[in-house]
């Protein structure tokens, strides 16, 4: 319980350095610039200051009991804490008896420079020796050129632990007893013994703490503080596994592929920076079409490529030297690039990845990049490198990626190549075996209309360059006899428009297939019982007769659709014509409660007043779901001579049994009539 | 008369006033001080114009160096069923037709369409999986193609959705909101990375219909749309049809000079105007009346896909040759990718299966298999892939039960928005790896969900942007693409 009041110290001790030290401002102030008689009165705020004080003394006398501080830091800080204490009180006394300003004025003045360092030592306390100092950029350990000579615990381990363990485990704070910013410290080890066993993951703290789940109270770091990322847990946990002692240089010890993959990160974070380009040099490129732009805020790396590879001249190349070691990334495809002005690369001392794709260049041009010491990607897509390539690609140290798809390269040798130089990733070709003998897709056969009165243009549409396409008019398969399409053609009767397409080393496509039917009277009026549904009111009833017909889509603006009731319709010749067939095209889209009719009644008219039945049809109910399609409705009869007809479709009433919703009220989409 | 004319003065010097100072000069230092993001007014537009169509972080103000360049997202809108394509789960085969336990469902909402059931008869997939590359990834028989590429791409099969239908969660995945009305990751990407290539639009969308369902969901172009950012920023669609970018051509009997003529006639007049005026969208309309000149060569030439070989037609499918198709849509998204566009949406629609699952996935899959896997290989082989961040994936998941009565060979499957899979490739992303994993019944995740919000994090992120830094002010509220969520997911990234 006692321990408690000690926690409150942080919180208190900020009472009497404001309240005094703004007595202190408000009191000088009145000293030096009032002149009015009238002097304010300090007495409440002085005691307020002395009572935090000794509050603040008592609680941090509390706190310094729990131990795991610097002990001389400690006493300084503990000793001027009392005397501060006492300080208060006694100037609150000097306050209200010391009658001279000026001695007072000293006195004062003396108690603030205690406070002062009072404060000073406390905050080195918590905040580590030295916290108060101009920030400096922070240090960062060189490694060496070749990072198998770096020393693990010192250039790779101990840079982790600075970072993020030597805040509380240094010989200010201690926490744990425990000390990690030396060698004696880690090997003595903290007041729950040793820091790590070598070899034993499991028996060492150091990393087993940093595993807890972060709500457990014995994870370290504690939460709040900068935690260690799974990466730099990984290395440690690896270290501690392999070490037998703690001077071990890389190279003695067998690294696996996470380790290699951070030191990877580690060394490309080391890699000396260059300076960062201003944006004045970057924007001057501009005006030789070259695009030089920096990478992030927080680096010195300059992406290159190329605005307009039309307007690109060679020469141009040579105005890039002046940034040439902030460049990372070249890309300088599809342009027309020869091999000399390749050499001008090799000045690109940093260069990670370039991009020659679809350039004409050969391998004489990528052996002068062979010295680059940091190209890892080479692009060489598209250009008319040769086998003798990989001569100079072998000498490419960093090299890790090379592209060589669509070049004279054989695949065999590419084969070959691969085997011999497994750390090389080479992209360089797709098998098209595995996309078999593929069938074409049939064309499109389009006309503005599929009704038509005298004669239709017809058009075969494909995209497939190179292909043929053959077809027929009488619904018969296409074959090797059948005509060539070469431009739209009319059609002067109901036809049935065949097509299919064909191309070497293609299977032929399916054949596309198109009904043009030619109807023989035009309906002079329509008129219908029931308004459509105000949602597919399309045209109205003239849509019934425009020759456009809807499409597989009911939303497509030429269906009338009628939403659970029953449909007459009346259409007029404008004269008696003999009629043998009357046709009415219908709708069935079952995900959007559109089915048939259940049936359709025809009857016919000379006067348009007494009707005699022509024909009717019951229409069978889909058993099951089907796709959404057009269906025409044609009923025959004997010719006869009429003006009139009336077609009475019936409703299907609602979606039947199987669908998803069965019984709710469902739609009759309707377009067309063709009387024939 | 004499008083409106002297109003009007008064009224313009008013606004001027207003306008210029506050904002512009106000505007112009409060961005320079704070650095990007935070300024946001009128100011900044202007400035954005002025200097060729630059995004606010791009010379070298982006947060990290990025993996990626550039995005190709191959949306497959409707919701496919991660049952049938890549989460293999034995249980629900075992199971058939026995009721979803309550102990797993756990009160997870239901959508209209299938709160009626009596019963949630479980149902695994009718397609066998199988486990591929050296990764041993494991997909379903349904994408043979995709198969061949598993070593190129990170399956996550634990993302999760907030939202329960179409509308809203593709809303919430392209925009970081549920309602809309803020801008998509297209536009943010535009604002922020600006454009590589004058020519072209910094983001196009392309749209196919899928054969699984034909007559499925409609989109809406506000899911490509800019919300409240510069209409600069919006998504240019580019149709299958005759006129690719609809009113782009000049009518007949007008040639380019008269059109030249005609523009820049335009644009003296819309400079005095915006003189006057002081509105940023006048100069946004002038540049974009530039942009559609030069876009009446550059759209055509990079639409016109005829000068590419046969064994390029071959890896995409025969349906590449035909456009408006998944395939064709695919190609064009690498043509579009090489010329420099930042930003290359695609939806597929038609994953919709509520019924007749089996048969349509069967269709919709084919779709789409053989030419998302041709993207990946064709990218790279180009050496594109290691910057081009590919995704490939729906608004949500379906039910592990069936929708509707259970058939021998029938089912169908509801949304579910708990779990989903989707793929990533390129761009810096881990390949060959699975990431995430849901329970036995496919149902919840156990390990390392993946939100929405996260996802749009690791793309900006991958692309050089602190999601949490780009934020853009509008009504006095702060905006971000993840708005007040998401995390990087670090343990994909290469």
């Amino acid at each position: 319980m006692i321990e408690f009041i000690g926690r409150f110290h942080p919180l208190l001790l900020h009472l009497p350095i404001g309240a005094l030290l703004y007595a202190f401002a408000h009191w000088s102030f009145e000293y030096f610039f009032s002149k009015a008689d009238k002097k304010t009165d300090f007495t409440f705020v002085l005691a307020i200051g002395a009572l935090s004080a000794i509050a603040s003394a008592v609680s941090g006398w509390i706190l310094a009991n729990d131990g795991g501080y610097d002990e001389s830091l400690l006493d300084w800080h503990k000793y001027l804490g009392i005397g501060t204490a006492v300080g208060s009180v006694a100037l609150l006394w000097a306050y209200r008896s010391v009658a001279n300003q000026k001695t007072f004025g000293g006195i004062f003045t003396a108690f603030i420079v205690l406070l002062t360092l009072t404060g000073h030592y406390g905050g080195s306390l918590t905040h580590g020796e030295g916290f108060l100092s101009f920030p400096e950029a922070e240090e960062t350990v060189k490694l060496p050129d070749n990072i198998e000579e770096a020393h693990v615990f010192s250039d790779l381990v101990m840079p982790i632990v600075d970072r993020k363990c030597v805040s509380c485990h240094n010989p200010q704070k201690s926490k744990g007893k425990l000390l990690l910013n030396t060698l004696a410290g880690w090997q003595k080890g903290g007041e729950n013994g040793a820091v790590l066993m070598m070899g034993s993951v499991a028996e060492s703290p150091l990393i087993g703490r940093t595993l807890l789940p972060k709500e457990d109270e014995h994870h370290m770091p504690p939460s709040g503080k900068l935690q260690l990322t799974n990466d730099e847990q990984n290395f440690l946990a690896w270290w501690i596994e392999n070490m037998k002692d703690y001077d071990h240089q890389l190279g003695d010890l067998k690294t696996n592929e996470k380790v290699d993959a951070y030191l990877e990160a580690l060394q490309a974070a080391h890699h000396p920076q260059p300076e960062r380009p201003t944006a004045r040099e970057l924007a001057d490129l501009e005006q030789y079409g070259i695009i030089a732009s920096l990478q992030s805020l927080d680096d010195s790396w300059v992406d290159v490529r190329l605005e307009n590879a039309a307007d690109f001249k060679p020469e141009h190349l040579r105005k890039l030297r002046g940034i040439a070691p902030a460049i990372q990334y070249l890309d300088v495809s599809n342009t027309k690039l020869t091999d000399e002005d390749v050499a001008e690369f090799s000045r690109l001392e940093n260069v990670a990845s370039i991009n020659l794709s679809n350039c004409d260049i050969s391998s004489a041009a990528v052996s002068e990049l062979e010295e680059l010491p940091y190209l890892s990607s080479l692009n060489l897509y598209g250009t008319q490198v040769d086998s003798t390539v990989f001569a100079s690609l072998a000498k490419m140290e960093s090299l890790r990626k090379v592209y060589l798809w669509e070049t004279p390269l054989a695949e065999v040798g590419l084969k070959k190549w691969r085997a011999s130089h497994p750390e090389l990733e080479i992209i360089g070709g797709v098998d098209f075996a595995q996309f078999g003998n593929p069938q074409l897709v049939p064309p499109i056969i389009s006309a503005e209309q599929d009704l038509f009165t005298d004669s239709l243009l017809v058009e075969l549409i494909t995209k497939a360059p190179k292909a043929t396409i053959r077809y027929t008019l009488d619904g018969s398969q296409p074959n090797e006899q059948s005509p060539v399409y070469e431009a739209p053609f009319h059609v002067y009767s109901t036809s049935e428009v065949r097509a299919i397409l064909s191309l070497d080393g293609w299977t032929d496509s399916d054949p596309a297939s198109s009904n043009f039917i030619k109807s023989r009277y035009t309906i002079e009026q329509l008129t219908a019982s029931v308004e459509p549904h105000e949602s597919y009111t399309a045209q109205g009833t003239s849509t019934l007769k425009d020759l456009k017909k809807g499409g597989n889509s009911f939303g497509d603006g030429r269906w009338l659709g009628y939403l659970g009731d029953d449909l007459k319709l009346t259409a007029d010749l404008g004269k008696a014509e003999e009629v043998s067939v009357v046709t009415v095209g219908t709708l069935t889209d079952q995900n959007a409660y559109i089915h048939l009719p259940k049936s359709i009644k025809v009857s016919v008219s000379k006067d348009g007043r007494r009707y005699v039945p022509f024909q009717e049809k019951t229409i069978p109910e889909a058993e099951g779901p089907t796709e959404a399609m057009v269906r025409n409705h044609s009923l025959r009869s004997e010719p006869t001579m009429v003006r009139y007809i009336r077609i009475e479709i019936e409703n299907l009433g609602g979606n039947p049994e199987w669908h998803p919703a069965p019984g709710e009220p469902c739609w009759l989409f309707v377009d067309e009539v063709l009387v024939e | 008369m004499h008083k409106e004319i002297k109003d009007r003065q008064y009224n313009m010097n008013r606004r001027a006033f207003l306008s210029k100072t506050a904002l512009g000069i106000g505007g112009a230092a409060l961005t320079s001080l704070l650095g990007c993001g935070l300024g946001g007014g009128g100011g900044m537009a202007e400035e954005q114009i002025a200097s060729k169509l630059n995004g606010i972080l791009s010379e070298g103000k982006l947060h990290f160096a990025p993996k990626a360049k550039r995005v190709i997202y191959l949306f497959q809108s409707g919701g496919p069923s991660q049952f049938e394509l890549f989460d293999h789960k034995p249980l629900l085969n075992k199971l058939r037709g026995q009721d979803l336990p309550e102990s797993v469902r756990q009160g997870q909402r239901l959508t209209g369409m299938t709160s009626g059931q009596d019963a949630f008869p479980l149902v695994g997939s009718q397609f066998a999986f199988n486990k591929y590359g050296q990764s041993g990834t494991e997909m379903s028989d349904l994408l043979p193609y995709t198969s061949k590429v598993v070593d190129d791409i990170c399956v996550i099969k634990s993302m999760h959705t907030e939202a329960i239908n179409h509308d809203p969660a593709i809303t919430f995945f392209q925009t970081g909101s549920q309602q809309p009305g803020r801008p998509c990751i297209g536009s943010w990407l535009s604002y922020g990375l600006g454009s590589t290539n004058e020519n072209l639009p910094t983001f196009t969308v392309l749209l196919s219909r899928g054969t699984g369902r034909k007559f499925g969901q409609p989109l809406y172009s506000r899911l490509w749309g800019n919300g409240f950012l510069h209409s600069l920023h919006q998504g240019v669609q580019f149709r299958s049809a005759k006129d690719p970018v609809l009113f782009l051509q000049d009518p007949k009997g007008m040639d380019r000079k008269q059109r030249r003529k005609m523009i820049d006639l335009v644009a003296d007049m819309n400079q005095q105007h915006m003189e006057e005026f002081g509105d940023p969208e006048i100069s946004s309309r002038i540049s974009q009346y530039e942009m559609a000149y030069r876009m009446q060569t550059s759209v055509p030439e990079i639409m016109d896909t005829s000068g590419e070989p046969d064994h390029i037609y071959r890896m995409y499918g025969a349906e590449s040759m035909q456009p408006g198709t998944f395939a064709a849509n695919a190609l064009l998204a690498r043509r579009l990718a090489e010329k420099g566009v930042r930003f290359i949406q695609l939806y597929h629609m038609g994953w919709d299966q509520h019924d007749n699952l089996p048969g349509a996935i069967a269709n919709q899959a084919r779709d789409v298999d053989q030419a998302s896997a041709a993207l990946i290989m064709d990218l790279k082989q180009r050496g594109m892939l290691d910057d081009t961040l590919v995704v490939w994936g729906g608004e949500f998941g379906r039910t592990n039960y069936s929708q509707g009565i259970l058939t021998d060979t029938n089912y169908g499957r509801d949304h579910h928005p708990r779990c989903f899979s989707i793929w990533m490739a390129g761009g810096g992303v881990k390949p060959g790896i699975t990431y995430g994993k849901t329970d036995d019944f496919g149902y919840n995740i156990v390990e390392n969900p993946v939100h929405v919000h996260d996802f749009q994090a690791t793309l900006l992120h991958q692309l050089g942007i602190n999601h949490e830094k780009f934020i853009y002010k509008y009504q006095g509220r702060r905006f971000r693409l993840t708005d007040v969520a998401g995390e990087v997911i670090h343990d994909i990234l290469a």
